[in-house]
């Protein structure tokens, strides 16, 4: 499955203008699942720090208390809430997604500047209708 | 687009008519402003649906009852809808039960000429959504867009329809001759058009110089003419050459009834900066003397496995400043031999094209072949060969050869 979803993630990269990488998470364990880049330094080490700041960003102890808060607030079951995040760097785009249909799993794609931002995101988004099938069994 | 009467119909014929391509450029825009994995631009026919141009999902038909769309053409402005799941008419569509499991939809019915709702451009999603008032008119500003261009195309199609109509039905019945013509249209209409009438064999107004004059017989005059320039007008313009080339043709030797050809255009075709280049040639079934004016066309031939013989002349098309003398050319087509004229789409006058062309027909292996065709079946093999080395032009072939057992 890693191959097919690095393979994917590969097609991300070579056909959006302005992309970097582009990885799958696992937001359980911040194993990375699948990744593609084109930048000689991203070394495994690299890699395995930019899944964990994902996961982080999505189920780091603070978003998590935060999340708690409103929940408890509005009187309903505690529960994930933050469904994309989208961050800005003095260099790079980074677009992350929790996948629609298999929240276990996250999708990161970072980008240069010169990237258009709805293109961006409609290539992430679009790459989940690949992903999600090799995903269906696994991650759940 | 004579039957077409619903917006199905017509839907269908855009359908057909190819060229999808040329949307993509919406759909990189609705991506850019909107995000979403997946645009598409459907036009909804009888039985199927046709995506003719997406990301996000494959271009091509799926039957009209999974369509979305065709909820969208039945209403006048946009339909958005927040969560497909939650909505009964599509909960249980294979692409939200299934398969990409979508949940927003949101799309804008595009009309065709006449106001008729042909199918809509429209974005889907992963997630349940909803548009702003600023997004809702920026996807109807984007359906604006396409729409202009349906219209373009359908203008486009009525003009090549006129342009069809006016082409001749079958070749006249000459003993002694096989004749026929084709045409095989760009998408656009353009100028292209061929004729070909028979000239009594009445001395009237023929020169004591002219090589037909000791013929007391009919004569066959073939034409092959191209009008500068595409659509509407310059169909226009090939109607009118070809009625007054063939008014004055049946009157006057060819070199005249040219130059009078250019005299009565003149103020049409400079008034519209148009030009004409035309071949054209009167052939006697019997004893094979043909006689041609080549007004700047230089895409005709005389071909037999002997080899080929190019039928051009120095002369200037008909539409310039500089009016010239058109002089007869003459020669002989012999019984074993054909009378090729075809329009520039491919075959350029200032390359080898046409030659390499009319080799490949002449080569010996392929000249037994082309001997057994009908002249029907040699012009479309030239429009094929045209085709296959990147035509993109209408492409016009005439061939006429003659019939030993007959004559």
């Amino acid at each position: 499955m890693t191959e097919e979803l690095d393979q994917v993630m590969r097609g991300v990269v070579d056909a959006l203008d302005g992309a970097i990488g582009c990885a799958v998470v696992d937001v359980r364990t911040g194993e990375l699942l699948g990744v593609a880049h084109n930048v000689p330094y991203f070394n495994q080490t690299y890699l395995d720090a930019v899944a964990a700041a994902a996961v982080q960003m999505f189920r780091g102890p603070t978003v998590t208390h935060v999340e708690e808060l409103i929940s408890e607030r509005r009187g309903v079951p505690p529960h994930h809430m933050i469904e994309e995040v989208q961050m800005t760097t003095g260099r790079t785009y980074h677009f992350m997604m929790i996948l629609p249909n298999e929240p276990g799993a996250a999708l990161v794609l970072i980008t240069d500047r010169k990237a258009n931002v709805g293109f961006s995101w409609a290539a992430l988004r679009r790459s989940v209708l690949s992903i999600e099938p090799l995903l269906e069994s696994s991650v759940r | 687009m004579t039957s077409i009467t619903t917006a199905p119909q017509l839907a269908d014929a855009f359908a057909a008519a190819g060229g999808g391509e040329r949307f993509d450029r919406v759909i990189r825009l609705a991506q850019a402003i909107f995000g979403t994995p997946i645009a598409a631009l459907n036009l909804v026919g009888e039985d199927e649906q046709h995506t003719i141009a997406a990301v996000g999902m494959r271009t091509g038909d799926r039957p009209v009852e999974e369509s979305i769309c065709q909820y969208t053409v039945q209403q006048a402005g946009l339909m958005e809808v927040p969560d497909l799941r939650a909505d009964e008419r599509f909960a249980d569509n294979p692409i939200v039960a299934g398969g990409p499991r979508l949940r927003f939809y949101a799309g804008v019915p595009l009309s065709g000429p006449s106001g008729r709702r042909v199918g809509a451009l429209c974005i889907l999603d992963l997630v349940p959504r909803e548009l702003g008032p600023l997004e809702h008119k920026m996807l109807a500003d984007l359906g604006a867009v396409v729409e202009r261009e349906l219209a373009i195309e359908a203008e486009m199609y009525r003009a090549g329809d006129v342009q069809r109509r006016l082409l001749p039905a079958a070749p006249p019945d000459v003993p002694g001759l096989e004749m026929a013509g084709l045409v095989r249209q760009a998408r656009e209409a353009g100028g292209d058009f061929y004729d070909w009438q028979v000239i009594p064999g009445s001395p009237r107004g023929r020169r004591h110089d002219d090589p037909a004059t000791a013929a007391t017989h009919e004569l066959v005059q073939v034409t092959l003419a191209d009008v500068m320039g595409k659509g509407l007008p310059a169909s226009l313009l090939a109607s009118e050459m070809r009625a007054v080339l063939r008014t004055h043709s049946r009157y006057v030797p060819l070199d005249i009834a040219v130059a009078r050809t250019s005299e009565t255009t003149e103020a049409s075709l400079t008034g519209n900066g148009a030009f004409v280049t035309l071949w054209t040639g009167r052939l006697d079934p019997i004893d094979g003397t043909l006689t041609y004016v080549d007004a700047g066309h230089g895409l005709a031939a005389i071909v037999s496995e002997r080899g080929v013989r190019r039928l051009a002349q120095d002369h200037l098309p008909l539409g310039l400043p500089v009016l010239d003398e058109w002089k007869l050319g003459m020669d002989v087509l012999a019984l074993d031999e054909m009378l090729v004229v075809v329009s520039d789409g491919v075959f350029n006058v200032f390359d080898d094209s046409l030659d390499r062309a009319m080799s490949a027909l002449q080569r010996t292996a392929a000249w037994a072949e082309t001997n057994r065709k009908s002249v029907a079946a040699v012009a479309r093999s030239i429009l094929d060969y045209a085709d296959s080395h990147g035509a993109s032009d209408d492409l016009t072939a005439v061939v006429v050869r003659r019939n030993a057992t007959t004559a």
